[in-house]
């Protein structure tokens, strides 16, 4: 509107990663200038995100704009460019949007209180801005970028600074809350480390995948990938045939760590040891949709050839289910967590995985837009939400000292603001008409119900129910019920809890009114995407897909609010029953446990991997090191005497190397 | 004067580079007698020079391009047995700016770190005379020429590791010094052998001259000659069983030095094979592409596994070095245009890295007295600078970009992919070592992340609470290197458009 869009495409990135850049050098000058460079920097990135907006509403189109000649290797042109369709320019807004608010949040929260009741700032908040700037403009490099390769390079500076952002606090000298580690620093640091390793997983098959695609398809261009595919389906034999599914699960692998879905989930919730507002940034704005925007920008490639290559079903099959997986599961985690960002940790997670069923559906139904539009507006709807409802709870944390949910309860007349915003979020979430997330998930249910997808929807229906209630049950002992021993504690110290200054209530509230209004935009979503392809049958009926419909599905909706939401308004609103006893049940040590997952891997691949290499270690390299001595040992001899070569030479030592020398020549020559 | 200055910069600047640094060596070692101050300024002026020469001649290849000279040198003036032939091109002289430019900062690091020397003029004057060496490697054009630098280089590097090695009893010195020796003499000394088993077929030495008659070897020759080339250069790059000389001389050696054994020696035997072994035996290495290929995997993961169980942070390093040139090997060993392209990057990128990382360890080591991870930890905080530093260093190993190992590290594994795309579905084999080539990515992020964790994050401990950043010089060092890290990662091109016009003439396929 008010910037060209070709210029606006790479502002929108080059601002934040420009203010990271810069960062330092303002706080040279006074940390207040960087503070509001920050800011400021938040602001106009969101500004130039926003002003991208009415063009694509007006017109849904898509455009390539070249930016440089990043490098020519071998004849193969590699250019640095931007792709502006609905898809990238609804990603940069969510990035550049909510990461403005989240931006702005934080200068109220990375905030505290000394002994003497002083406000201090956080000392490392240099670092802390720069990354958070960085962050964003990685991820909105990562939704522009018009191929895969400079995709991939959004992609490693998200999962960067996650990794030092989650590891902030890194030498906190409290008691870790696990007893794995000595401080709650060394947690931190571990956790920050964990994010990085396991979505690091996923990466290895995407870059794999990406440069299998490259030699498939001839490109990284994601516009020239989809223009020739006649050319290049063609051009594929039976050998390669078989490898474009192998690359389409390869590129997977990368959602799946990026996205924390089944089975690389378990790095999310370790992720919540950063400060809040990141832990906002993560799982509302950034990172974690970046795993969605991939496939969702991928799907219509695939679906393009499907025709061709059938056996990509395979991949299809394979994004629904594990999201339906993901879903499910992390939602019966959640059931049981007492740490209020755990919640919403879980929650997230269940809800990507939401967004891959819709996807992965989208190949599956005959009303493929209809999945592809429902999950790309839950990711919005998602979006924000999940960022209301973690800032909110940073609100919480910050006015308590407590992650536990254990020590809150009652805070709604305290902290007015906080709690009808979380509570909108809440709503949001659990599907409750009319907010935007009721909208979404109506959409979900719709596109499976009617594409005959019955056992998807069926674990879609159930987690729903599972969603509806655990989300209540953390409001309920949140804002609702009897103060817990904590808040009183904490009163009797003279120390009120406190509704959050303005800098922090300001954007919860922003937040809350797009979750109220934010349904409307589903007509438009309709609008972007109605070029995509169909899936199975190319026979497309949009009589009961109307936008804004309300049928059969509604009814199950109904059904979700009656037996997710009331129960918890009973249980934890009104207060009165005793569950203590399902504590020594074995379920609940399964949940909390997190179906035993984690504790596997753990053993198997962190554990196992460190006796191994000490094995190697003590064992081999040692006997190894021993000979290659004896070698060099036997050699000085031979120079020192003819006499000695007799006797000196022809021992183990030489034949030591000589058998490294076979093995080296038989590796070589017969594999 | 102006004329003789553009003759010796402009006509002749790999001749100027090489007196300037032997006779820097020398004065070096000279003045050293008289006083510390003059060995170290004239070391680091020689180096500075012979830099600049070099940075200039980078120029001149990019926008006049290759620029060679050759004398003879054994046998008769029309026919030459050998000739003393320099040649700077894309490829060269890209390598000699880092080999010289990393000899500048281990010589500039020393005056920091190398405390208590009692004879200035002899470790200074060996640093160059190595570096003088190392540079002969990168511009000879005639095989003799090659390996008579490449065997020279040993005597400074024995001599350094010998004096200056960290070890308290002098036999323990000696012993590691002379493992040094014997196993990195008998690599060159088996290259030297197919140096005149190639003679002996074809009757020249010149490179480029081989590389036109390459076709008229015999195939089984052909192939004794290229694997034993490759042995030879296998144990100088250390590729696993061979390294076993590595982790003893690279524990031995003080941290200037090794920055110039890992740093950059290790790259000569890399530009051996492919300024010798890919142009002149391109057939062969295709048909030993696989196997080639499962001994770099196996290199990659043996030193990942062999980093992340070391204590010392030193020798975590070392075996991260020796890890990193598997990769190397491993975009060679697929002999695609972008396969071989990325590890040349490779080499470029290996040797700012790895000496970035080995600069920091050492400041470590400065400041805390320890470079063992049990007495380490907290000083993130402490020293800011190096922190960073090390990061940066820690996150470009493990190939995340921005930084440059990126740039090179998706081509390596491009050029697996492709093989593995040709092959198709036939032979999954190609597929498997693609995918568990970025696998050995995910093992790097592993290690370093962790000696991260374990060095700058988490509680201090006692005895350490005083400790501050390291000396500004060893912060300006780290500094420049990470510059073209972060440069080279976000426009690679800015190296590949002179390396590329090499490359491209090669006799490789894709």
């Amino acid at each position: 509107m008010f910037v060209p869009l070709g210029l606006a495409a790479w502002l929108v990135f080059a601002v934040p990663l420009t203010g990271a850049a810069l960062t330092p050098v303002f706080a040279k000058v006074h940390e207040s200038l960087r503070d509001a460079m920050a800011v400021l920097v938040g602001f106009v990135t969101a500004f130039i995100a926003l002003d991208m907006v009415p063009e694509m509403l007006a017109s849904p189109s898509s455009t390539d704009i070249v930016l440089l000649r990043w490098n020519v290797v071998a004849g193969h042109v590699i250019d640095f460019g931007v792709l502006v369709d609905p898809l990238s320019v609804l990603l940069a807004t969510i990035a550049g949007g909510i990461g403005s608010l989240i931006v702005l949040f934080s200068v109220g929260y990375m905030t505290g209180y000394d002994e003497d009741g002083n406000l201090v700032k956080d000392p490392a908040l240099t670092r802390y801005y720069g990354f958070m700037q960085l962050f964003i403009g990685g991820m909105i490099l990562l939704v522009m970028a018009d191929n895969l390769l400079m995709t991939f390079i959004g992609w490693e500076v998200v999962g960067m600074c996650s990794y030092a952002l989650i590891g902030f606090w890194h030498n906190r000298a409290q008691p870790s809350p696990v007893p794995e580690y000595a401080t709650e620093g060394e947690y931190n640091a571990a956790c920050g480390m964990k994010a990085f390793m396991v979505t690091r997983v996923g990466d290895i098959g995407l870059l794999a995948g990406i440069l299998l695609l490259y030699f498939i398809t001839g490109t990284f261009n994601y516009t020239e990938i989809l223009e020739t595919a006649p050319t290049w389906v063609g051009g594929l034999t039976s050998l390669t045939l078989g490898l474009l599914p192998i690359a389409a699960l390869l590129v997977f692998a990368g959602p799946i760590g990026k996205s924390a879905q089944f089975p690389l989930h378990t790095w999310l919730p370790e992720a919540m040891a950063g400060p809040t507002t990141v832990s906002a940034l993560i799982h509302a704005a950034a990172m974690v949709k970046a795993g969605v925007y991939l496939v969702a920008r991928l799907v219509p490639i695939f679906l393009e050839v499907f025709t061709s290559v059938a056996s990509l079903m395979v991949f299809f099959q394979t994004v629904a289910w594990i999201g339906a997986i993901t879903a499910f599961m992390s939602a019966t985690m959640a059931l049981v967590q007492d740490e209020i960002k755990k919640v919403l940790a879980y929650s997230t997670i269940s809800q990507l995985g939401y967004m891959f069923m819709a996807l992965g559906a989208t190949g599956l139904v005959a009303e493929g837009v209809a999945a592809y539009t429902a999950g790309t507006f839950h990711l919005l709807a998602h979006a924000i939400f999940k960022a209301l409802l973690f800032l909110a709870a940073g609100s919480v944390l910050h006015a308590v000292q407590s992650k536990s949910m254990r020590d809150m309860g009652g805070l709604s007349r305290e902290m007015r603001v906080t709690a009808a915003t979380f509570t909108v979020g809440a709503l949001s979430l659990a599907g409750v008409f009319p907010f935007i997330g009721f909208w979404s998930k109506e959409l979900i249910f719709e596109a499976l119900w009617h594409g005959e997808q019955y056992p998807l929807f069926a674990v879609a229906f159930i987690t729903a129910i599972l969603t509806a209630f655990y989300t209540f049950r953390m409001v309920g002992m949140t804002f609702f019920g009897e103060k817990s021993q904590h808040v009183r504690d904490l009163e009797a110290h003279g120390h009120h809890v406190h509704e959050a200054p303005p800098v922090m209530t300001v954007p919860l509230v922003l937040l809350a009114l797009a979750a109220t209004v934010g349904g409307l935009f589903e007509l438009a979503f309709f609008g972007f995407f109605s070029g995509v392809r169909t899936g199975e049958a190319v026979h497309f009926d949009w009589s009961h897909l109307a936008p804004f419909s309300l049928g059969v599905t509604t009814l199950f909706t109904v059904v979700v609010w009656g037996v997710g939401i009331v129960p918890a308004y009973l249980i934890y609103f009104r207060g009165g029953y005793d569950f203590s006893r399902l504590k020594t049940g074995a379920l609940y040590r399964f949940l909390v446990n997190r179906w035993y997952i984690n504790r596997v891997y753990h053993r198997v691949f962190v554990d196992g991997y460190l006796w191994l290499s000490r094995a190697l270690r003590d064992r081999l390299e040692a006997g190894l090191l021993a000979s290659g001595e004896d070698v060099a040992r036997g050699m000085a001899r031979v120079s020192r005497g003819w006499r000695r070569t007799m006797t000196g030479v022809l021992n183990t030592n030489v034949l030591a190397m000589m058998l490294g020398i076979v093995a080296f020549l038989c590796i070589v020559l017969f594999l | 004067m102006q004329g003789l200055l553009d003759t010796l910069f402009f006509e002749y600047p790999m001749t100027t580079t090489l007196v300037l640094l032997l006779l820097g060596g020398l004065v070096t070692v000279v003045a050293g007698q008289r006083s510390a101050a003059a060995a170290k300024a004239v070391a680091a002026l020689s180096l500075a020079a012979a830099l600049t020469v070099n940075v200039l001649l980078l120029l001149n290849v990019y926008l006049a391009g290759p620029v060679s000279h050759r004398f003879p040198w054994l046998g008769p003036e029309e026919a030459p047995i050998a000739t003393l032939g320099f040649l700077g091109d894309g490829l060269s002289v890209p390598v000699a700016v880092l080999v010289l430019a990393l000899g500048l900062f281990s010589v500039i690091y020393s005056f920091v770190y190398m405390r208590g020397l009692n004879n200035h003029g002899l470790y200074y004057g060996l640093m160059v005379w190595f570096v003088a060496a190392m540079v002969g490697v990168l511009y000879a054009t005639d095989l003799l020429q090659f390996f008579v630098f490449y065997e020279a280089m040993l005597v400074p590097a024995f001599a350094l590791v010998y004096l200056y090695g960290v070890s308290e009893d002098p036999e323990v010195r000696a012993r590691n010094a002379l493992q040094f020796w014997v196993w990195t003499a008998l690599g060159g000394l088996i290259s030297l052998f197919a140096v005149f088993m190639l003679y002996g077929a074809l009757g020249t030495l010149d490179i480029a001259t081989l590389q036109s008659m390459r076709g008229l070897l015999q195939v089984d020759l052909a192939r004794l000659i290229g694997l034993v080339f490759l042995l030879g250069f296998g144990i100088k790059l250390g590729l696993v069983p061979l390294h076993v000389w590595a982790p003893r001389a690279y524990g031995e050696a003080p941290i200037p030095v090794l920055v110039l054994l890992s740093g950059a020696m290790t790259k000569t035997a890399a530009y051996g094979v492919i300024r010798i072994v890919i142009p002149l035996f391109a057939d062969v290495m295709r048909s030993l592409s696989t196997g080639l290929m499962a001994v770099s995997l196996i290199t990659m993961f043996y030193g990942a596994a062999l980093a992340i169980a070391q204590r010392d942070l030193k020798m975590m390093l070392a075996y991260s070095s020796i890890s990193q040139l598997g990769y190397l090997m491993f975009g060679y060993s697929t002999m695609t245009l972008i396969g071989v392209s990325g590890a040349v990057f490779q080499l470029v990128n290996h040797g700012m890295l790895a000496s970035l990382m080995f600069f920091c360890a050492g400041a470590v080591e400065m400041r805390t007295g320890t470079m063992e991870f049990s007495g380490l930890g907290g000083l993130g905080p402490k020293m800011p600078g190096l922190a960073t530093a090390f990061v940066i260093g820690g996150l470009a190993l493990s190939g995340t970009p921005p930084m440059s190992a990126f740039a090179g590290e998706w081509m390596i594994f491009a050029g697996a992919a492709e093989r593995a795309v040709l092959a198709g579905v036939g032979q999954p084999y190609y597929l498997a070592l693609t995918v568990l080539g970025v696998v050995a990515t995910g093992l790097t992020a592993a290690y370093y992340l962790w000696a991260i964790r374990r060095v700058f994050y988490g509680p201090v401990p006692e005895g350490l609470e005083s400790v501050t950043d390291a000396p500004v010089t060893v912060l300006a060092i780290v500094s420049l290197i990470v510059l073209p890290v972060v440069v080279l990662g976000i426009w690679p091109r800015l190296l590949w458009v002179v390396v590329e016009r090499v490359l491209s003439t090669f006799p490789l396929g894709g």
